[in-house]
């Protein structure tokens, strides 16, 4: 099943193009890492499948329910669809004067969750966030790191299909990182999808299987992890560092080599040499001890991709 | 609907806005009781009639810029705080959520105007005065209030959602509310006075008022408000003669009898519509431009 699908989405706010014919489709059960730099139009799609803002263009479509055609929503199915969505806002506070177990138990109310339900379900999700112990705490008195706990709380509250998280460890230290993605990755497990938009590249690395690049409001890759960086090895091409037994004489080798320290080198090619490399090494009366395809990080590809 | 509605309530009760508006009222209230107690004032009628002038000068004055404030916040507020975009992630519709947000506060200014009326007759029996008589007319008096406070706020909803920073519709709010209770009343009232015919009864000038304000002000509660309170009295001619120099001359008095809230809220339905009326025509406004907005 496909969870979202966005077929040629455009938006504009006066004279900016915030979208500029978007297609995306994210599958059931996969961890979406959606990435673009600032303004390229992350949080305005997020909006858009949320029914926040209003697109002039295009079709979306949530958990198989059309919510968007032709510049018009369709209310009944976007709310039907919103039921089994949760969403994490970037930049938002919750209701300062409640505690996390009220803050929970209204919004369990939106969804129509029964009361016994909605308090057992508030403390399982309390204690996976690390809020038990303050649960009848004031929110205004929390700290940063704290509300976005709860934000991602409120987000499960109704054990969404499909969770929506913008920029999501924004603010948060050390563990929370660690405990935030672990919580995605349980999600995974659970069978459930995750569409999670960020600019720190690192933690979509770690949690994501597939990646969507969105530059100026159009989505210019989509791919798995694996892919993407198959595919950029490819363009970009291979650095091979080879540690070897004895000193290899390069001098009739057919690639770029470059001496980094006794008996080490680093070989450029712009395909998979490392068969052709034992050879020729081999081919010189050496050995080689260790060998090191250097991969290149999401960060380094989408870089090359933004530029 | 019904979940904007807790939702709204739920702030309503636990932040300021219900003891702000109940304080405010109390604050205003001790003196007035003060000074009647002071002038020795124990006649229902009388105290009604001070209670009415009150309320159609100072607390209409203060609640109303206390409503258009509340209401001028309501959804901007939201929009840059992210709670709206919560809210209306869950599902709920727009239409819905407006609707139950503007019934809660209808309820949170309920509850206060209601707890207010309880305020009063205490403070009118300590004062002194039989409140048995009154007692009707005290609660008109604010459910008359109340329509009123509800027409401020849906004024402030259309501002909330046309203006995007909840500080400079602040500003705003207060901009309308000075256009609404003072500029274009006095500019009403100095073309009125213009045009007025001569020799006039006390009802026909009072009549000859309401007709200006219905028809020039109809959009402003505060002036709809004390169209109808300038009927709680009825007014009977009476010739009264007086000698001047030997001689004896005769003229046209009136006598003030108090008739009560419910035969001025009769007398002046058109007024009475009006508040109902133009509240929902506001209220509309500031929904059409609700369902039409980003909300980022």
């Amino acid at each position: 099943m496909i969870m979202i699908t966005v077929e040629n989405l455009v938006k504009a706010y006066k004279d900016v193009r915030a979208l500029d014919g978007l297609t995306l489709r994210v599958p059931h059960g996969v961890v979406y890492g959606f990435l673009g730099p600032n303004g390229a139009g992350k949080s305005t799609t997020i909006l858009s499948l949320l029914g926040l803002v209003f697109p002039q263009e295009g079709r979306i479509e949530l958990l198989g329910e059309e919510v968007f055609r032709d510049g018009k929503f369709n209310e009944g199915n976007l709310v039907k669809a919103k039921a089994r969505i949760g969403y994490m806002p970037e930049h938002a506070t919750l209701w300062e004067f409640l505690t996390p177990m009220q803050t929970l138990d209204i919004i369990g109310r939106a969804f129509r969750i029964p009361k016994a339900e909605r308090e057992k379900r508030a403390e399982e999700i309390l204690k996976l966030v690390n809020l038990w112990e303050v649960r009848n705490k004031k929110v205004g008195k929390f700290s940063k790191g704290m509300r976005q706990r709860l934000l991602l709380a409120q987000a499960l509250i109704n054990d969404p299909e499909l969770l929506i998280l913008d920029e999501p460890m924004t603010g948060l230290d050390p563990t929370g990182i660690a405990e935030f993605k672990e919580i995605i990755r349980e999600q995974r497990k659970a069978g459930k999808t995750v569409f999670f938009s960020s600019h720190i590249l690192a933690h979509v690395e770690e949690v994501c299987d597939t990646v969507g690049v969105i530059v100026k409001g159009r989505l210019i890759l989509e791919d798995s992890i694996e892919n993407i960086k198959r595919e950029f090895l490819k363009k970009a091409g291979y650095t091979i560092i080879i540690e070897t037994n004895r000193p290899v004489d390069w001098s009739s080798a057919p690639w770029s080599v470059t001496p980094l320290g006794e008996n080490r080198y680093r070989v450029v090619s712009p395909e998979d040499i490392r068969e052709e490399l034992h050879d020729y090494v081999a081919s010189q009366g050496a050995k080689i001890l260790t060998m090191q395809v250097k991969e290149p990080t999401l960060e380094e590809i989408f870089l090359k991709l933004v530029k | 609907m019904f979940w904007g509605f807790q939702l709204e309530f739920m702030k309503g009760m636990r932040t300021k806005k219900l003891w702000a508006v109940l304080l405010i009222i109390i604050g205003l209230y001790i003196p007035v009781f003060y000074l009647m107690k002071q002038e020795d004032i124990t006649n229902e009628l009388e105290a009604i009639a001070v209670m009415i002038r009150f309320s159609s000068q100072t607390a209409l004055f203060f609640l109303g810029i206390l409503a258009i404030i509340f209401g001028a916040g309501a959804i901007n507020k939201e929009i840059e705080d992210g709670t709206i975009r919560i809210a209306l992630s869950k599902s709920v519709t727009r239409l819905g959520y407006i609707l139950g947000k503007y019934s809660g506060q209808l309820v949170v200014f309920g509850v206060a105007l209601l707890l207010t009326s309880f305020v009063t007759l205490a403070g009118l029996q300590w004062v002194g005065v039989s409140v048995s008589k009154i007692t009707a007319d005290v609660f008109l008096l604010n459910v008359l209030l109340l329509l009123t406070m509800l027409e401020f706020i849906a004024i402030g909803y259309i501002i909330s959602t046309f203006v995007r920073s909840s500080g400079a519709s602040l500003g705003v709010a207060l901009g309308v509310f000075f256009i609404l209770y003072v500029l274009l009343p006095t500019v009403v009232s100095y073309e009125m006075g213009k045009n007025l015919p001569e020799n006039l009864s006390m009802e026909e000038l009072n009549d000859y008022t309401a007709n200006y304000y219905t028809k020039y002000l109809f959009y402003s509660p505060s002036a709809q408000f004390s169209v109808i309170l300038d009927a709680v009295n009825e007014y009977k001619e009476v010739t009264k003669t007086i000698e001047i120099n030997g001689e004896t001359h005769t003229y046209r008095d009136y006598t003030a009898e108090y008739a009560g809230i419910g035969r001025a809220m009769r007398k002046r339905a058109v007024n009475v519509a009006l508040l109902v009326v133009m509240t929902l025509v506001y209220l509309g406004i500031a929904t059409w431009r609700f369902l039409r907005m980003d909300l980022r």
